[in-house]
């Protein structure tokens, strides 16, 4: 199994810290091989998600958000970490479904394009506080999922 | 990445305002777009084209923000920030693409995807370049 040392980026901020995420996300998906799809959708799905973070999980105070990458089995996977308090993106965001308990402001459209953009979502709450969420995408292309309206 | 905002106002028999959008529209600067669609009604436009042909990234936030200009260049207020989902499927109903008087011109292909996973390439009639957008709102 060919092997690749995890990357790491920590900032610190407001939705400023977006381009630097996203460069590290592409820097990243780059150094993994992974396809021109899989860097779009990746940048966008930790885009959303950890601006998520930024902008609403420390309540309004600036507060910091550890982006780790790595690559498994021809799969990265990029993890969020925050010390904010628990919130799960994993529950319901089907426009159709009964409104889960969420941060101000998100209202599911960014949640969904996580979701839609990767192959799978996890979310743990970390030891002594906040969240882990990784977002994994195969690096080659893939069939688009329906899209949805 | 910064985004710059290029704005021309172009008379004829419909006033169109063409914003150029350069870079990437997230949630840091969105807003900023809102406020040049806004300056653009009040100077008249009444339609309305997004050259995305320079823009390579547009979060949710920016799915806002288009919602946004759609809901001004018909005299209306924005969408409530919170309303989400219900705003974006508020709009698809009433909605008729073709008459809007808010066109997309040569979206990259990034950006086609986050307008195509959310529905909203249904919601916005999409040109092949600036010049075919203007046409389509002026009638030419």
């Amino acid at each position: 199994m060919e092997l690749h040392a995890r990357r790491r980026l920590l900032v610190a901020g407001g939705t400023e810290q977006g381009a630097a995420i996203r460069a590290f996300v592409r820097d990243a998906v780059a150094a993994f091989g992974g396809s021109k799809h899989a860097s779009d959708d990746l940048v966008q799905a930790v885009d959303e998600v950890a601006c998520n973070v930024l902008l609403h999980g420390y309540g309004g105070q600036a507060g910091e958000v550890e982006l780790q990458a790595e690559m498994h089995d021809r799969r990265i996977e990029i993890t969020i970490l925050d010390r904010a308090p628990v919130f799960d993106p994993t529950g319901p965001v089907d426009p159709g479904a009964p409104q889960p308990p969420r941060r101000p402001g998100t209202a599911g459209v960014g949640l969904h394009l996580a979701r839609t953009m990767t192959d799978a979502v996890r979310h743990h709450v970390r030891p002594g506080g906040g969240n882990e969420v990784t977002l994994v995408r195969a690096i080659d292309d893939r069939t688009d999922p329906a899209e949805e309206g | 990445m910064a985004m710059t905002i290029d704005v021309e106002d172009l008379g004829g028999a419909k006033a169109v305002s063409v914003i150029a959008l350069d870079g990437e529209l997230d949630a840091s600067n969105y807003e900023r777009l809102i406020e040049v669609v806004r300056d653009a009604y009040a100077r008249g436009a009444r339609g309305l084209v997004l050259d995305l042909s320079k823009l390579s990234f547009m979060a949710s936030s920016g799915l806002f923000a288009l919602h946004s200009a759609y809901r001004l260049m018909r005299g209306e207020t924005p969408p409530d920030p919170e309303a989400g989902w219900g705003a974006l499927h508020e709009m698809a109903q009433d909605h008729d693409a073709e008459a809007g008087s808010v066109r997309l011109a040569a979206p990259q292909d990034a950006v086609s995807r986050v307008l195509d996973r959310t529905g909203m390439a249904k919601l916005f009639p999409v040109d092949a370049d600036r010049a075919a957008a203007v046409a389509a709102l002026q009638g030419a």
